[in-house]
């Protein structure tokens, strides 16, 4: 088979690109500035991809692509892509980021070829994450992204760094056994009972679970939200974090993060919708824990990343909120939210890293009054720091509305049990804005504004952040046929009327 | 009329601000001064030019839709109606005002294109509350002032103090908007929509439980933006932002849209009788508290920031009477003379040497008579003396409490007289430190610009002939802004011509007792004497302290215990020690496996042991 629309099989391109990328990378390891344009130039070219499936809208039934072709044909594992509205945003929003990341690792001195060819493979998996359509290939990519993020903590970081990459690996490693042991549970359970061995999603959606369904279930979503990360299981994230490259922050918090929510929406609700619709309440609690707990702890951080760490554990919340909520409204808010927070958040970590360049820390309490001295990068922070607290018109606004008007609509009493949380972002956000913008910089320091490579890569976001803002609507539009079945199947789940 | 052309109103503003945040610091000063002013002033044209849209039930119209999913559907779409017209001409003609005065007080700041975009930017979010259609395009515009209020008080940032300023209003009103936001969103979950004119018209078939609920949510969104009880300790520190934005922000405009809100969902809210008592109770507990603050306040425009949230608690008493009519009327000739006496104050303060204690002034009207008589008419106004704007503005909010049944509004009519003649006393009070006798401190006068100065004589006229708007019957007026509102205006006041000459007599000589006791206290000042009274009036009844011990410590200390308590501790404890566990049990494993044949054999002798017992036993068991 081949993809639906026309024969060039652009899903499986989304993939390769990158890990052709990453390979020449090696290749041509001793020329760094090769494998800088050889980066930019694979991260482009999926991005233009990405715009184009955008572009072209979708076929019949909502999908964007399919591709599907023989693998291991002997334990029914096959080459399964597949795009849905959901995926497509993921895509974008991917090969957006990574084209930011890569002008902003733009001067990467310390073993260059190596870092870009990671950049390439962490690219790739997390591409193959948004599109896999089948178990075993999902459950690769998902391995896929673990290693590269690992190798980037731990080489290019700083500070305690080799002790947060591994926190960050046991942590996600120890999900993901889970559930593969769940996957493994799932493909005999429906082996049996059909007599074909498969990991096809599609397929394995019709299983019969009976009682197993809430442990499959479980060892599904442990995985998920141990990457969303769910309060009690999110403190590698700060750790990692506060560590990082930039790189390797941007890729963390606007797309790592994000697998986990999807994740959800492409595994553990289809699969289990049963199982998905009782854990709804359960889901909220998580939800509302993390919205306070994690905006508690990030206003009474003293370095940056950390807090920023923070305030994405609690921007989170409000997107396990939405599912949690489960309607139309509510997940499209979610998804949205999934977009802003990634081009927002990602954003606050480039400026983090242009801030640190030049004033050589991160401490709240010695940094302050760069206006007076950089007033193009402060308006830069207090643009997103102000998109990140839920300014309306600006990016997370429209996500968070959503969200909480469909949290509204399933139970007013959550939804007014999350709204105070804007104050709580607005009372850290705030007191970061103060602490690096406002009051007077330290005598006899001066710092060059923005060159022109940092606002090619803040412009394209600022943009983004604004459209997300003020006319969502061309996001929204492939969200509502992928949404409409999710909430069609957790409803008859419940037994329900869709 | 094309009815497109109204989005100039919002969208000008926008443009202007846009351009000065874009591209400010490449322009000269005079091109970021005249882009903001001309375009408010063009916002202002395209207003009045469209005035006639307004009549009848108003206009409606689309722009594009902003969010759409499932049945939520928000569009920016605005709608001109005899509620908003006014209200709109009212912000862009006083702006428009203001913004040429900063253009003469900011002559001398270096950063004037950061001013002036979120100047403008003010302005076009501003617009937003009083045109939008629906409630979240309104929630856009509640929060965006709230941003740019942010921005423009903190706006000499180098000291800290400023800037805490600022992030203290936009927290607090935050706190509102929580409120606001709850009731959006519930309404929209009970009724299907945001568009205002629907859930207006859909409130009547809400359960009357929820409605008391929905319309006291509203309210304390209101409260917030307007510095009403309990939400209003923002407020005073918001003075130190530049006084164009104290005039623009927190007179004429921002603090009052929260009054604009209850009036605009006047018919959600009338439906509730509880609702409508909490509000006038609100509003006239908070017009007392703040007059007996200004009693006692140094700063002139800490003063004045007290006697606006006063006045915008006479707004809120006359909502909760049921007359839009009245509110509106207050709130429009409040903006003129509270606008004017903020930028009276700063043309004072530049005449003293950018001295801000009214203790350290004096002798002010010989330095300019021009300043004092501007500022006086605007502090007749205020102190209501008779047949001013600001008299048949405040005598018709007492009337229409007088003329309403039911004992809380007789108690409310009570405040509301007590509150006239501490507000005649507060102003005479102001007046006399600031302009009567001798300079009690050296300092040389700075120049004033023309543009501070030729802005101001428009406002006094409308403040002092402002009572024309809605004159009422009994002195031949025909009460144009209540016919102009139409069925929107709310209830009148039905009291006979005779009652209503008595009432205005008591106000007036309300009026003059508390200028002559201020005039008998204070002509000759010499200092005062500390008193415990009067610190804790300095200190707003110490409302920041409460803040500060019932709330902030023990967010803090949830926040240290989340942080340090569970975070850092608990949560890494426990996986410290499954990690560990995990290590401890490697560890004995690994022993097994020492590479030492004695081990080994050991090992082996032990297996067999145990295997031969286990033979041994099912043979017992079977044999």
């Amino acid at each position: 088979m081949t993809s639906a629309s026309t024969h060039i099989p652009w899903l499986t391109l989304l993939i390769v690109l990158p890990l052709a990328g990453t390979l020449l990378c090696l290749v041509f390891r001793r020329m760094p500035a090769a494998c800088r344009w050889l980066t930019l130039a694979s991260t482009l070219a999926v991005l233009l991809i990405a715009i184009r499936l955008f572009w072209q809208g979708p076929t019949v039934g909502g999908w964007y692509g399919f591709e599907d072709a023989a693998w291991i044909e002997r334990f029914g594992c096959r080459w399964t892509l597949a795009m849905d509205g959901i995926s497509l945003l993921m895509v974008v929003l991917t090969g957006f980021l990574q084209v930011i990341v890569t002008i902003i690792s733009w001067h990467q001195k310390k073993h260059a070829a190596l870092f870009f060819s990671l950049l390439l493979l962490l690219e790739s998996g997390i591409l193959g994450v948004f599109l896999a359509s089948d178990l075993v290939l999902f459950y690769l990519f998902w391995e896929m992204m673990l290693i590269p993020m690992f190798f980037l903590i731990g080489v290019w970081g700083h500070g305690p760094r080799v002790h947060a990459a591994v926190k960050f690996f046991l942590f996600t490693l120890t999900g993901s056994l889970l559930m593969l042991l769940a996957m493994l549970g799932l493909y005999l359970l429906h082996g049996q009972q059909t007599g074909d061995y498969t990991f096809a999603l599609a397929a394995l959606k019709q299983t019969q679970l009976g009682p197993w369904e809430p442990w499959l279930y479980a060892g599904f979503m442990l995985a998920f939200l141990v990457k969303l990360p769910v309060v009690p299981l999110h403190t590698w994230l700060p750790d990692a974090h506060t560590v990082a490259p930039t790189a390797g922050s941007l890729d963390l918090a606007g797309l790592l993060l994000k697998t986990g929510a999807f994740g959800i929406l492409r595994f553990a609700f289809p699969l289990f919708p049963a199982a998905a619709s009782a854990s709804l309440p359960l889901l909220a609690v998580l939800a509302l824990t993390g919205i306070y707990y994690a905006a508690w702890i990030a206003w009474r951080q003293n370095d940056i990343k950390r807090l920023i760490a923070y305030s994405s554990v609690s921007h989170l919340g409000v997107v396990l909120l939405g599912m949690a909520a489960g309607n139309v409204i509510a997940l499209q808010g979610s998804i949205l939210l999934m977009a802003g927070h990634g081009v927002t958040t990602g954003a606050l970590f480039a400026l983090v890293s242009m801030i640190r360049r030049r004033t050589g820390t991160r401490e709240l309490d010695r940094l302050g009054g760069l206006w007076q001295e950089t007033p193009i990068l402060a308006a830069f922070f207090l643009f997103f720091s102000v998109a990140s607290l839920g300014l309306p018109g600006l990016a997370n606004f429209s996500g968070e509305i959503l969200v909480f008007a469909g949290t509204f609509q399933h139970n007013p009493l959550w939804g007014a049990l999350a709204l105070p949380g804007v104050v709580f972002a607005a009372a850290y956000i705030l007191r970061m804005v103060q602490g690096v913008l406002w009051g007077t910089r330290p005598p006899g320091r001066t710092w060059p504004d923005l060159s022109w490579r940092e606002l090619l890569a803040l412009v394209p976001l600022a943009v983004v952040t604004l459209w997300l803002g003020l006319y969502p609507d061309p996001f929204l539009q492939p969200l509502q046929e992928p949404v409409r079945l999710l909430v069609e199947g957790l409803m008859l789940a419940q037994g329900g009327m869709p | 009329m094309n009815a497109k052309l109204l989005f100039l109103i919002p969208l000008l503003p926008l443009l202007g601000g846009a351009v000065n945040a874009l591209a400010g610091l490449y322009l000269p000063r005079r091109v970021r001064a005249a882009v903001a002013v001309l375009a408010v002033a063009g916002s202002f044209a395209a207003t009045a030019l469209l005035w006639p849209l307004a009549a009848g039930g108003g206009m409606r119209i689309t722009l594009f839709t902003w969010l759409q999913s499932g049945n939520l559907q928000a569009d920016f779409g605005l709608l001109f109606d005899p509620l908003s017209a006014p209200m709109a001409l009212m912000v862009t003609g006083v702006s428009t005002l203001i913004h040429l005065y900063a253009a003469g007080y900011m002559e001398k700041e270096a950063d004037t294109a950061r001013f002036f975009a979120l100047l403008n930017l003010f302005v076009f979010a501003m617009l937003c509350i009083v045109l939008a259609d629906n409630l979240l395009l309104l929630f856009l515009g509640w929060e965006g002032v709230g941003f740019c209020s942010y921005g423009l008080i903190g706006f000499w940032y180098a000291k800290l103090e400023n800037a805490r300023a600022g992030r203290k209003a936009f927290i607090v009103t935050r706190v509102g908007d929580v409120f606001l936001g709850i009731a959006v969103l519930w309404l929209f979950a009970l009724c299907g929509t945001v568009g205002i004119p629907e859930i207006n018209s859909l409130a009547a078939t809400l359960a009357p439980g929820t409605l008391t609920l929905l319309a006291l949510l509203l309210l304390g969104g209101a409260c917030g933006k307007s510095a009403q009880l309990p939400l209003m300790t923002w407020l005073p520190d918001a003075m130190a932002g530049p006084t164009p934005v104290s005039a623009l922000i927190h007179a004429a405009t921002m603090v009052t849209a929260g009054v604009y809100l209850l009036c605009r969902m006047f018919p959600l809210v009338a439906l509730s009788p509880a609702a409508m008592i909490v509000i006038t109770l609100v509003g006239a507990a908070t017009a007392l508290y703040a007059a007996t603050c200004a009693l006692a306040q140094r700063e002139i425009k800490r003063v004045l920031a007290y006697s606006t949230m006063s006045q915008i608690g006479y707004m809120f008493m006359a909502v909760g009477a049921g007359s839009v009519a009245g509110a509106m009327f207050h709130l429009i000739t409040h903006a003129f003379f509270k606008a004017l006496l903020f930028m009276g104050a700063g043309c004072v303060i530049h005449l003293c040497d950018e001295e801000n204690d009214i203790f350290r002034m004096g002798g002010v009207a010989k330095k300019s008579r021009f300043v004092f008589l501007m500022f006086l008419a605007g502090a007749l106004c205020l102190a209501g003396m008779p047949f001013s704007g600001g008299f048949f503005s405040k005598d018709g909010i007492l009337l229409t409490l007088f003329a309403h049944e039911g004992s809380w509004y007789r108690l409310a009519w009570l405040v509301g007289l007590l509150t006239a003649f501490l507000t005649s006393l507060y102003t005479f009070r102001l007046l006399l430190l600031v302009f009567a006798g001798k300079p009690r401190a050296e300092g040389h006068a700075h120049r004033l610009p023309k543009l501070m100065r030729w802005t101001l004589p428009p406002l006094a006229l409308f403040g002092l002939a402002g009572g024309l708007l809605n004159l009422p019957a009994a002195y031949g007026g025909g009460e144009w802004l209540h016919h102009l509102l139409g069925p929107l205006a709310g209830a009148g006041h039905a009291v006979d011509h005779v009652t209503e000459y008595l009432l205005a007599a008591v106000a007036g000589c309300l009026f003059l007792f508390g200028g002559l006791i201020a005039y008998d206290r204070h002509r000759n000042f010499q200092g005062e004497a500390p008193a415990w009274y009067k610190t804790f009036l300095l200190q707003g009844w110490q409302a920041d302290l409460v803040v500060e011990r019932l709330l902030l410590r023990p967010f803090n200390a949830i926040a240290d215990f989340c942080w340090k308590g569970l975070d850092q501790s608990v949560i890494e404890e426990l996986l410290q020690t499954l990690a560990g566990g995990c290590l401890k049990l490697g560890d004995r494993l690994r022993r097994l496996t020492s590479g030492r044949i004695s081990h080994y054999l050991s090992g082996f002798g032990w297996g067999l042991v145990l295997m031969l017992s286990w033979f041994l036993l099912t043979l017992v068991k079977h044999g």
